[in-house]
């Protein structure tokens, strides 16, 4: 659907504001209510995803001009769906689809934020948004691993290392260990090393949604070759975008089973080939990576229509499955965490699908730094508040943003990624 | 019409750069709200005027500076919390609007003296989250909680489910802090001597009439900044359970907890019942509402709310369904009453109460509805008021027309009308009111005081998206107005009758003049006068213009 097919629901919005908090039933605190980290920073109602909906509606009416201060109202959002949910709880609006579809619309109308030029511009040349590194080098977090390269050999199981993990030194360990507990378990594993390329699904949450669709039909292509059964990966952009942006956007099905590593390190528990035997005493509290829980849903084609029943009561005809947070992957990670001796799993207020937003995803990470460092250092503090020893996610832009607000306000709370815990009580 | 550099910089040095915004990116984003189709000649869904700024201050010195730069430059204002409704908009050209966003903080929750201290952006649903810690709860609005809890109790309406046992909003309003609408700050009530928040009285005349006005003043008078609000009795958990996957939350409160759902044979009957109830002093919660899904789509509705694997587009296949067919049926002339004992007996007391008032009154409790599963929902639907924006889940808007306060009995009249009404509208050719029911009658049924009076308000589902369904609605508001007029039943403020403060001076003179009580209208411009001799207040304040 284009911007233009979101118009109608621009008014059916009745500006409640439950889209900036989470779920009223889920409110345990004043300060911790908040859902959306946009409008907590920004602060004026432009920055809600009601306030969008407006923006876009003025925009499509000519009402309002293209401005800079239009450009940040729309990309000062990590786009988490946290606004989704809680909409979603009462409405059938689509706020996180019409959020994606108004960016879509700026770079169409080359309306282009200027932080985003250098990241599209090495996503061109090097198959990565990170800037100043070269594809050639994409591979070497496995160097040592003995981990086969699925450019020459076939292989069951396709690792997806993703962006983050080949090019953040300091996280190559997650990735490490990833490829060490799966080859533990006797799986089948292989990469693509420097032949991996993005996902592409930063690009389509900024609105370059042509780039997006050469990399889905390019990773397709590269594990139809591989002839891999799964692919894997421990970055929670990477699945959403192969388990949802792929089949649902791209036009492309993948034609493969699609898991985050925490779902594999569940199953391979399960079956008695991961045995986590090691102590590891720590209290932690869980951050659900917005990319693997409400957002983490599976793909449901669907083929219908707009109707109206009853007069005028808007309804989609076949009934459409709804993208409600209701089906993320929130158990398979603590399943992970409960297994591991000693362990303590405490939970913050704002958890599953009302979880608090690591601040990352969007292309705010790299466009917005303050907003991203904000909005991670809210998540620490409501962390800090449980008692816990540490903060453990499933994905690295997550980890990556909770360690940088971190070194800047030097708490002491620790950052892991689940498989680096389930490392530590397995080797 | 721009604000002269003079005045915007003057706004600037009081709020910061960062904290005002003149850009028609933002400013836009303010003149979207429920029902400004109705006060848009193009039906749309956006105010006729934009602000002119967008100021957010984040204490009561900067409010108070941005008033008296109004009173100085003539510059009318419209402070908004929540935000939800036409009336929250800035209405007249070369206003600004206030958005209170950064004061959002709970300044204080006296546990033993059963109150809490309140900036404007604090919602309902986070005042009840810290109260039930401490074994209280608070009053929310109608409309749920998320709605700020200064607006509900000080600047707007006020009823309630939980009207019954904690009584009207403004009934829990304590000490207020006011900037008035020509920049003095007043404290009322007991904060007004430095004592506290705990009373709203004196020292003198009291003030809360004045604050409030009929209904409340919409924003148009002044700005409170904080207040004192009651708390009451939570018996409940201190972590409030919650159940079932989202979207179709619901609890597991323990046994001191039910939820009825009762069916009388007549509306008589049901007022008839509420009397009773009052007298019995039973009910934590008492109010009409599932009915508001329309009484041929209540059943289906809860139903599709209660499962997670459901949503409105299977509403047809849900209706075709034997069991909600049946359950539809027992469902029509029916409210909702949550009774919460503090003890074992107290509960058992309770259920027995309510046993004899139906039996007295041929009411009975809906069976099908009356299992541990739909006992929860309802009670979550509830004590929570969480989903109350379901209301726009049909077609992105809706209206309720009739809705006199009164004496139970005094509201039976007007159903049959509004049945009418809504029929009408539903079944004419080319209707584009959605057809839930020719009865979506829903209402506080303990109001003032807690218990002691009802209202209840038929409502119809209009399309904003939809120019012909928003003329439509509109008609049916003039339609039932007339209706309303010629029985001489009092205007109610929460019908369409809240949209009068927007309509043109001549259409309000002669709304109010028509009031029983018209003479309260002039007083309250006379009030207007005295205290906003400077008219920055914006539209939304409710008076007669006094003949001469």
């Amino acid at each position: 659907m284009a911007l233009i097919d979101y118009r109608d629901d621009m008014q059916r919005c009745s500006r409640c504001s439950s889209c900036k908090f989470i779920p009223l039933a889920q409110i345990k605190s004043n300060r911790f209510s908040s859902g959306c980290p946009s409008i907590e920073w920004g602060k004026f109602h432009a920055y809600s995803a009601s306030g969008r909906f407006n923006v876009a509606f003025s925009l499509l009416e000519g009402l309002i001009p293209y401005s800079d201060r239009l450009l940040d109202i729309v990309y000062q959002c990590p786009v988490c769906g946290s606004c989704d949910v809680s909409c979603k709880i009462s409405t059938q609006l689509e706020p996180l689809d019409m959020a994606l579809e108004l960016r879509a619309k700026l770079v169409e109308d080359g309306q282009l934020l200027p932080q985003h030029m250098p990241l599209i511009d090495t996503l061109r040349k090097e198959d990565t948004l990170f800037t100043g590194k070269i594809k050639n080098n994409r591979g070497n977090w496995a160097e040592g691993l003995k981990v086969k390269d699925l450019t020459t050999e076939k292989g069951e199981v396709l690792f997806h290392a993703g962006c983050r993990y080949c090019f953040d030194e300091e996280l190559w360990g997650v990735a490490r260990a990833s490829i060490s507990l799966l080859k533990g378990a006797g799986v089948d594993v292989g990469i693509l090393g420097k032949d991996e390329s993005c996902c592409g699904g930063r690009a389509y949450e900024m609105g370059y949604q042509g780039e997006f669709i050469k990399f889905a039909e390019s990773n397709i292509e590269a594990w139809k070759k591989a002839g891999v059964k799964t692919v894997v990966t421990g970055c929670s952009d990477g699945y959403y975008a192969f388990n949802y942006l792929y089949p649902a956007k791209s036009g492309k099905k993948p034609n493969v089973e699609v898991l985050h590593i925490t779902q594999f390190m569940d199953r391979l528990i399960r079956a008695g080939r991961i045995k986590p035997v090691n102590s590891v005493p720590l209290k932690v509290t869980y951050h659900d990576p917005c990319h693997l829980g409400r957002m983490g849903e599976p793909y449901i084609p669907w083929t219908g229509k707009r109707a109206q029943i009853r007069n005028i009561i808007n309804v989609f005809d076949p009934p459409k499955p709804k993208r409600r947070g209701t089906n993320g992957v929130y158990d398979e990670p603590r399943n992970v965490l409960k297994s591991i001796p000693d362990l303590s799993l405490v939970e913050m207020e704002r958890i599953r699908e009302y979880a608090w937003c690591c601040g990352s995803g969007g292309g705010v990470k790299e466009s917005y730094p303050d907003l991203a460092l904000w909005t991670a250092r809210e998540r620490i503090e409501e962390a800090k508040a449980t008692g816990a020893e540490a903060i453990v996610t499933a994905c690295p832009w997550c980890e990556r943003n909770f360690r940088d607000a971190i070194a800047v306000t030097g708490d002491k709370l620790q950052v892991y990624d689940v498989v680096e815990l389930l490392h530590k009580a397995v080797i | 019409m721009s604000l002269k550099k003079e005045v915007y910089q003057a706004f600037e040095d009081i709020v910061g750069s960062d904290y005002i915004s003149d850009e028609p990116a933002i400013l836009n984003s303010y003149r979207f709200h429920w029902l400004a189709e109705f006060l848009n000649p193009e039906r749309k869904r956006i105010t006729p005027v934009s602000a002119e700024a967008v100021l957010l201050p984040a204490t009561v010195e900067e409010v108070q500076a941005i008033v008296k730069i109004c009173n100085k430059y003539g510059v009318k204002m419209k402070p908004v919390g929540g935000g939800w409704g036409a009336w929250n908009a800035v209405l007249n050209e070369g206003a600004v609007q206030l958005d209170l966003k950064r004061m959002d903080r709970i300044l204080d929750l006296d546990e033993k003296n059963m109150f809490a201290v309140v900036e404007p952006y604090v919602m309902g649903a986070e005042l009840q989250a810290e109260a039930m810690k401490k074994g209280l709860n608070c009053h929310l609005i109608g409309a749920g909680g998320v709605c700020s809890v200064i607006a509900t109790s000080a600047c707007f309406l006020g009823a309630s489910p939980n009207g019954m046992y904690m009584s009207h909003g403004p009934d829990n309003l304590l000490a207020v802090e006011w900037v008035t609408p020509t920049g003095e700050v007043v404290r009322t009530g007991s904060r007004g001597c430095g004592k506290g928040w705990f009373c709203s009285e004196g020292p003198g005349p009291s003030m809360r009439g004045v604050i409030r006005g009929h209904a409340g003043t919409l924003g148009s008078f002044g700005v409170v900044t904080k207040i004192g609000i009651k708390l009451h009795p939570w018996p409940g958990p201190a972590a409030y359970p919650i159940a079932g996957k989202v979207p179709a939350y619901t609890t597991s409160l323990p046994g001191n907890f039910r939820a009825h759902t009762v069916q009388f044979p007549s509306e008589q009957a049901i007022a008839d019942s509420l009397y009773k109830i009052y007298d019995a002093r039973i009910g934590y919660v008492i109010h009409r509402q599932f009915n508001f899904y329309g009484d041929e789509l209540q059943g289906a509705m809860i139903k599709i709310f209660s499962d997670s694997s459901l949503s409105l587009d299977n509403l047809e296949e849900v209706l075709a369904d034997a069991e909600v067919q049946k359950l539809t049926q027992e469902m029509k002339r029916a409210y909702q009453i949550v009774l919460a004992g503090n003890s074992i007996g107290d509960i058992a007391w309770q259920e027995n109460a309510l046993d004899e008032i139906l039996a007295e009154t041929g009411g009975k409790k809906v069976a099908a509805l009356d299992t541990p599963f739909w006992e929860q929902f309802t009670l979550h639907f509830l004590l929570k008021l969480s989903t109350k924006n379901t209301n726009f889940l049909y077609t992105g808007s809706f209206l309720g027309i009739m809705g006199p306060v009164g004496s139970p009995d005094s509201i039976v009249p007007t159903i049959q009308p509004g049945e009418e009404i809504n029929r009408k509208y539903m079944s004419q050719e080319k209707g584009r009111i959605a057809n839930t029911g020719a009865n979506a009658f829903m209402g506080t049924l303990g109001y003032l005081g807690g218990g002691s009076c009802a209202y209840q308000e038929q409502f119809f589902f209009h399309d904003p998206a939809d120019k012909t369904s928003v003329e439509q609605g509109l008609e049916a508001v003039f339609e039932a107005g007339v209706v309303v007029a010629q029985n001489k039943w009092p205007p109610s403020p929460y019908s369409g009758y809240f949209l009068t403060p927007f309509l043109p001076r001549p259409v309000q003179d002669m709304a109010y003049g028509m009031d029983p009580q018209p003479q309260a209208y002039v007083w309250q411009g006379q009030i207007r006068e005295i205290f906003d001799p400077n008219n920055i207040g914006e539209k939304g304040y409710t008076y007669l213009e006094k003949k001469k």
